[in-house]
């Protein structure tokens, strides 16, 4: 059996479109850490700038770039805001566009809200749409109340000790996960 | 137990890739179950319709 020596690659995926959107300083942060993590390396895809039609769905509308970095990638970390209690329909849209690309791989989510439940209901919503695409979700999660106050004017988030602790959690249960889960897509046969 | 027809070798690398999961896809418009296999070797994941 192989186990592979090239890095982890975990992409974090903004996963809205909005003006004045807060979850893009979440993502920035989640980013970083990341990128404080040996073997792993990682990329910000903002589902914004992928510039997806909005008069089809699904493996019609394939990104090129966006697939490749699917496929690449050994997990999936997602910044999702909660709005309405849901998820943005362009993340949905964007999600939907690929599917070989997830299948046994690991994904977490953090949810980001204006009020204080940390967008636990997003997240909520989102657990079975993963699943049906393919990839395999973690159990922690990244939260993050009252987005809007969490950063400063430059982008920097205020409480870092507290979030740095929580995340440190989320991203070693995200690794341990990707790693596992790519020993099985190249290694352990189904049949 | 899945029945494999025949092995899968990676266009990429010519290793022999890995069947490691069975799933319904919807994208032609009815389910279709894909045999989905990766190589161990460059990660490339291929998706066959299962018999």
């Amino acid at each position: 059996m192989i186990m592979s020596s090239r890095p982890l690659f975990i992409p974090v995926i903004l996963g809205t479109v909005r003006k004045g959107r807060a979850s893009e300083n979440v993502a920035k942060f989640i980013f970083e850490q990341v990128g404080q993590r040996e073997g792993v390396e990682s990329e910000l895809v903002d589902i914004g700038e992928l510039k997806f039609p909005g008069d089809d769905a699904g493996e019609q509308i394939k990104h090129r770039g966006f697939c490749a970095t699917c496929e690449r990638a050994d997990g999936l970390l997602l910044v999702v805001p909660e709005y309405n209690h849901g998820y943005p329909g362009m993340l949905k849209h964007v999600l939907d566009s690929n599917l070989k690309e997830y299948i046994h791989k690991a994904v977490g989510i953090c949810g980001v809200s204006a009020g204080g439940f940390g967008g636990t209901r997003v997240i909520q919503s989102l657990l079975p749409v993963l699943r049906e695409l393919g990839l395999v979700t973690i159990f922690w999660d990244g939260n993050f109340s009252g987005a809007q106050a969490l950063f400063d004017e430059a982008g920097n988030i205020k409480d870092r000790d507290r979030h740095e602790k929580r995340i440190d959690k989320f991203l070693g249960e995200l690794i341990w996960m990707s790693k596992v889960l790519r020993f099985g897509r190249q290694n352990i046969s189904i049949s | 137990m899945n029945q494999i027809s025949e092995k899968v070798i990676c266009i990429d690398c010519g290793a022999e890739m890995n069947h490691h999961a069975m799933k319904i896809d919807y994208s032609s418009g009815k389910g279709v179950v894909q045999e989905v296999h990766t190589c161990p070797e460059c990660d490339r994941s291929e998706l066959r319709q299962a018999e």
